[in-house]
C-alpha cells in the first residue's frame, strides 16, 4: 500500500516545553494520523490557532523533528533520510507562507529570491538559463520582469510580493506544496488568482496541496477532502463538501455555522437572538 | 427613509508627501451614513478604506495632509474643529475601532483598570454606577464579569476585540467606525464580534461604518455598502441590490471573486492595482477593465446617483 | 566633518612617524621650531603627539577588528545552533572569560611582562573583551532565526553555514558595526588606563604621554604642551568614534523610514 501513497503521516505528535526551566509543556499535535495518495489532489487542513496547523506543516517540511510519529515520503521515512535523499525531498516538498514580507531577506534584492533554489535546488549554473526561467514565470503570474526585477522587497507592494511566491512556486515545479495560510493576508482578487494557480497546477504540473487555513469557504472551494484540526487532534475528514455540508463532529458544525454566507438575503441579520 | 443626517463626508481627500512625490490615497470621496444603519465601505488594499476612516476622524499625521473635503457629523464640520472640542467628540459620540485594535490594549493592565482609565480621561467620575454599566455590557456580547480581572493575554483575540468594542461603546455613541474589525481572528469570534456589532445597532440604533475588504462579512452585516476602487468610491447601493445586480465592473468582478459554496468557477481580477502616486488617466480601473474603451481611458467618470433618493450611486461610462 | 579630522590624524603619522627620539634640550615650550615644544626625553612633543596618536588608534582598530570577527562568529554559531551542544559549549566558554575582570588582569600582565608592544596590548584586551559582544550577536541570532526566511532558506536547500553568513550576517550588519566601534573605545580607554596608572607599553602612546605628564607633575609645572594635545587627541578620537555609531545605527534604519512613510 505504502508504494501508492505519496504522503503519509503517522501518530505525529509534538510537545513543546514552555515555562521556566520547561516546566510546563504544550502539546501542539496529539497523533495525528492521514495520508495523501499519489493521484494529485488538495487536502485542507482547517483549524484555528493553536490547534497545531503549523507545527504540522513544519515538520512536514522537514523544519522541526517531532516528538513521536513517522512521515512518509514516497515510502521513505522523511526523518531517516541520507543526504542525498533529503536534497530530493526538498526540491519535492515546498511551502507558501502567509506573511508576503516576512518571507524575503530584507537584505537582498528580490531576484536572489527567486534565483538562489534555481541554482542550489535544481543545479541550474547557467545564469543565462535561470534568468529566462525567472522572466518567463514572472509573465505567467502577470508581472513585467522590468518592474519587479533589481528590486528590494520594501520597494514592492504586497500584491507584487505574493505573486512572486508563486512565481517561485511555478519555477521550482514542487510535487507537494504546503501552503499555510496562504491566502489570509491576500486581497480577494489575488486570492482568487491563487487558487486558481493551485487548482492549475494541479492538473497541468501533477502537484498536490496540502492547504492550510481556517477559512472554511476558501477550503471548500480549492479542496477535494478536509481535515479538521482542533487542539492537535483530528476531528472530521471527509471529502470537502460532505465535511462543509453535512458536518458529524460539534466543533465542525460550530465552524460551519460560523461561516458568513455571501448572500445579503441569509444569514446573520435575520437570525434571532445570536449568541 | 435615511435621513440624510449622521455623518456627510464631501469631497474628502488625503495626500501624504514623500520624496518620490505626492500619494493620492484618498482622492475626492463624498459619502452619507444615516441615523441607524450600517454603511459598509469594501475595497482592497490600496483602495483608500482605511484612510477614509481616519481621515473622517481627523488622525492623519505628516506627511500626510488633507487637501480637501469636509465632514460634517451631526452638523458640525469635524476638520474645522479643534483639537479640545474633537476629544469631546471622539468617544462620546463617535467611537472608532482601528485595525488591530486587539492588539492594541496595554498588556501590563488588568481590562478592569484599562476600562477605568478611559473613562477616567473623558471625565467620568463615578466608579460604582460606571462598573456597572461595563458589566451589563459584557454580559450583553456573551463575556463574564471575571474579564475585568484579567489581562489581556490571558484572553483569546476574539474576546479581546469584543472587549476593545464594548470599551468603545461604553458611553453609546451614535455611530461607530470599525475597521476591518475581524481580520486575524477565527471563524466562530468573527461571527461574535460582527454579531456584537450588529446588535449594538439594533438595539442601541447605533450608526456603523463598517470597513472589511471580505465582502461576505458585508452581506451579512451591511446594510449599503460602498465599492471603493483607487481612492475613490466606484459604487454605493443597498447590499441586497449590489449582489443581485451590481452596476460597476469592479464590482462584479470581485463578487465573482469570492468563494461561494455553489462551486463556481472564481476568478480573479488581471492586472495590478495601480500606485496612489500615479494613478491611471481616465477611469482608474480601465487598465483592468473588461469593457473599457478609448473613452473610458480619457475621462474620469462621475459618481452619479442611481435613484432619485441618494441611496446608490455608480461611477462608470457604461452604467446603465 | 569629523571624519575629515580623523582623516587628518590618520594621515599625518604616515608622512611624519620619522622624527622620533632626539636628545635635544628638553622641556621646551612651543616654538617655531618645535611647535608643541619638548617633552621630557627632549623629543619633539608634535611628534610624539603624532605617533602616540597613531598608536593608539591602532590598539583601538586591531582590538576592534579582532573582537568583532571573534564575537561575531562565535555570536552567529552559538545562536543559531542554539538548543544543542555547540551553543551550551561556546556560551559557557564565553560567560567564562566575561567574569574574568579585564583590567586587574592587564595589569597582571603587564607588570610580568618586560617588552610590551602595541600589537601585544591590542591582542590582549581583544581576548579579554569578546564576550559582551557576542551574547549581544548571539541574542539577535537568536531572534533572526525565527524569521520566516530563514526556514524559506531551509526549504530552498540552503545548508546551515550558508544560512548563517548569507541569510543572517548581513542583518545583523548595525549591531557588528556597533560593537566595533564600541570595542574600538574601549580598547583606547583600557590603554589609557593601564598606562597612565604607571604601565605603560613600551611604545610611544596618547597613554603614555599622559603618563609621564603625571609624573612630572605637568599640571602644577604649568607646562601644559605635555598633556593637552593628547587630551584634545582622546576627545577628537571618542567624538568621531560617537558619531560612526550613530550613523551606523540610521544606516540600518533608512529602509524604514521609506517602508513607513506610505
Amino acid at each position: 500500500m505504502k508504494s501508492v501513497e505519496l504522503l503519509r503521516v503517522e501518530n505525529l505528535s509534538k510537545t513543546y516545553p514552555t515555562g521556566f526551566f520547561g516546566s510546563r509543556k504544550v502539546e501542539a499535535l496529539k497523533g495525528v494520523t492521514f495520508a495523501l495518495d499519489e493521484e494529485p489532489s488538495v487536502l485542507g487542513v482547517v483549524g484555528e490557532s493553536g490547534s497545531g496547523k503549523s507545527t504540522l506543516a513544519k515538520i512536514i517540511l522537514a523544519l522541526i523533528k517531532p516528538s513521536a510519529g513517522r512521515v512518509y515520503y514516497k515510502g521513505k521515512e522523511v526523518f531517516s533520510l541520507k543526504r542525498a535523499e533529503i536534497a530530493t525531498y526538498r526540491k519535492e516538498v515546498q511551502p507558501v507562507f502567509q506573511d508576503p514580507y516576512s518571507i524575503y531577506n530584507p537584505f537582498y534584492r528580490v531576484d536572489r529570491f527567486l534565483e538562489l533554489p534555481l541554482k542550489s535546488l535544481m543545479g541550474i549554473h547557467s545564469k543565462e538559463e535561470r534568468e529566462a526561467l525567472v522572466v518567463e514565470a514572472l509573465n505567467s503570474v502577470g508581472l513585467r520582469p522590468n518592474d519587479v526585477l533589481g528590486r528590494y522587497p520594501h520597494q514592492l507592494s504586497g500584491g507584487e510580493r505574493q505573486r512572486i511566491m508563486l512565481a517561485r512556486i511555478i519555477l521550482l515545479k514542487p510535487r507537494l506544496l504546503i501552503a499555510d495560510e496562504p491566502v489570509s493576508m491576500l486581497d480577494v482578487s489575488l486570492t482568487a488568482i491563487f487558487l486558481t494557480k493551485i487548482l492549475q497546477l494541479k492538473r497541468l504540473q501533477h502537484m498536490s496541496t496540502i492547504f492550510i487555513t481556517h477559512d472554511l469557504s476558501v477550503a471548500h472551494y480549492v479542496c477535494d477532502r478536509l481535515i479538521v484540526l482542533r487542539q492537535g487532534l483530528i476531528v472530521e475528514e471527509g471529502p470537502a463538501d460532505s465535511v462543509v455540508r453535512a458536518p458529524q463532529h460539534p466543533y465542525t458544525k460550530a465552524l460551519v455555522e460560523s461561516m458568513p454566507i455571501a448572500d445579503p438575503r441569509k444569514g446573520w441579520k435575520h437570525q434571532e437572538g445570536n449568541a | 427613509m435615511i435621513d440624510v443626517g449622521l455623518l456627510e463626508v464631501r469631497d474628502l481627500a488625503v495626500c501624504y508627501k514623500s520624496l518620490w512625490g505626492v500619494y493620492k490615497v484618498l482622492d475626492g470621496v463624498s459619502l452619507n451614513v444615516g441615523k441607524g444603519e450600517i454603511v459598509g465601505i469594501a475595497g482592497e488594499s490600496g483602495s483608500g478604506k482605511s484612510t477614509l476612516a481616519e481621515g473622517v476622524l481627523r488622525l492623519i499625521r505628516p506627511p500626510g495632509y488633507i487637501p480637501k473635503g469636509k465632514v460634517i457629523f451631526e452638523g458640525v464640520d469635524l476638520l474645522m474643529l479643534g483639537e479640545q472640542e474633537l476629544q469631546q467628540i471622539r468617544w462620546k459620540k463617535l467611537a472608532y475601532i482601528p485595525q488591530g485594535s486587539m492588539n492594541s490594549l496595554n498588556p501590563v493592565l488588568k481590562i478592569g483598570d484599562q476600562m477605568t482609565d478611559v473613562m477616567m480621561d473623558h471625565g467620568i467620575k463615578d466608579k460604582r454606577e460606571m462598573r456597572d454599566h461595563i458589566v451589563e455590557r459584557l454580559r450583553r456580547v456573551g463575556l463574564s464579569e471575571s474579564v475585568l480581572s484579567r489581562y489581556p493575554h490571558e484572553l483569546s483575540g476574539g474576546m479581546r476585540q469584543r472587549v476593545v468594542i464594548v470599551m468603545a461603546t461604553l458611553l453609546d455613541p451614535t455611530l461607530i467606525i470599525a475597521d476591518e474589525p475581524t481580520t486575524a481572528l477565527d471563524i466562530v469570534s468573527q461571527k461574535q464580534v460582527i454579531t456584537q456589532i450588529i446588535d449594538l445597532n439594533r438595539e442601541m440604533g447605533t450608526s456603523v461604518m463598517l470597513i472589511s475588504h471580505d465582502l461576505s462579512i458585508h452581506a451579512q452585516a451591511s446594510d449599503r455598502l460602498v465599492i471603493m476602487y483607487a481612492g475613490k468610491i466606484v459604487e454605493f447601493d443597498r447590499i441586497t441590490k449590489i449582489f443581485e445586480r451590481p452596476s460597476h465592473p469592479y464590482t462584479s468582478l470581485l463578487l465573482e471573486s469570492v468563494p461561494r459554496l455553489e462551486k463556481r468557477e472564481i476568478k480573479g481580477i488581471p492586472g495590478l492595482a495601480p500606485s496612489p502616486l500615479n494613478w491611471p488617466s481616465g477611469c482608474r480601473f480601465h487598465t483592468r477593465c473588461p469593457i473599457a474603451d478609448e473613452y473610458c481611458a480619457n475621462v474620469e467618470p462621475e459618481l452619479r446617483m442611481k435613484s432619485e433618493d441618494h441611496e446608490a450611486g455608480v461611477a462608470c461610462h457604461k452604467a446603465g | 566633518m569629523l571624519a575629515l579630522t580623523a582623516f587628518i590624524l590618520a594621515g599625518y603619522p604616515f608622512s611624519l612617524s620619522g622624527l622620533r627620539e632626539d636628545v635635544r634640550p628638553a622641556y621646551l615650550a612651543p616654538s617655531l621650531q618645535y611647535p608643541l615644544g619638548t617633552d621630557q626625553f627632549g623629543r619633539s612633543m608634535f611628534s610624539v603627539v603624532i605617533v602616540g596618536a597613531l598608536h593608539s588608534f591602532e590598539i583601538g582598530f586591531l582590538t576592534a577588528v579582532l573582537g568583532t570577527m571573534i564575537s561575531v562568529v562565535v555570536g552567529l554559531v552559538a545562536g543559531y545552533y542554539s538548543g544543542r551542544w555547540v551553543d551550551t559549549l561556546l556560551s559557557e566558554t564565553s560567560r567564562f572569560f566575561l567574569v574574568i575582570p579585564a583590567f586587574a588582569l592587564l595589569i597582571l600582565v603587564f607588570s610580568l611582562v618586560r617588552f610590551v608592544t602595541v600589537y601585544l596590548l591590542a591582542l590582549l584586551i581583544a581576548l579579554l573583551s569578546w564576550p559582551f559582544a557576542t551574547f549581544v550577536i548571539r541574542a539577535q541570532t537568536l531572534q533572526l532565526r525565527e524569521a520566516e526566511f530563514v526556514n524559506l532558506a531551509k526549504c530552498s536547500g540552503l545548508p546551515g553555514s550558508k544560512i548563517i553568513f548569507q541569510e543572517l550576517l548581513p542583518n545583523l550588519i548595525p549591531y557588528i558595526g556597533a560593537n566595533f566601534t564600541n570595542l574600538f573605545t574601549w580598547a583606547i580607554l583600557y590603554e589609557m588606563g593601564i598606562s597612565v596608572i604607571g604601565l605603560p607599553p613600551n611604545q610611544v602612546t596618547l597613554g603614555t604621554t599622559l603618563y609621564w605628564a603625571i609624573v612630572d607633575d605637568a599640571l602644577l609645572r604649568n607646562l601644559w604642551w605635555l598633556w593637552v594635545p593628547s587630551t584634545v587627541i582622546y576627545i577628537l578620537m571618542f567624538i568621531f568614534l560617537y558619531y560612526i555609531s550613530t550613523g551606523l545605527d540610521e544606516a540600518a534604519n533608512p529602509r524604514l523610514k521609506e517602508v513607513t512613510g506610505m
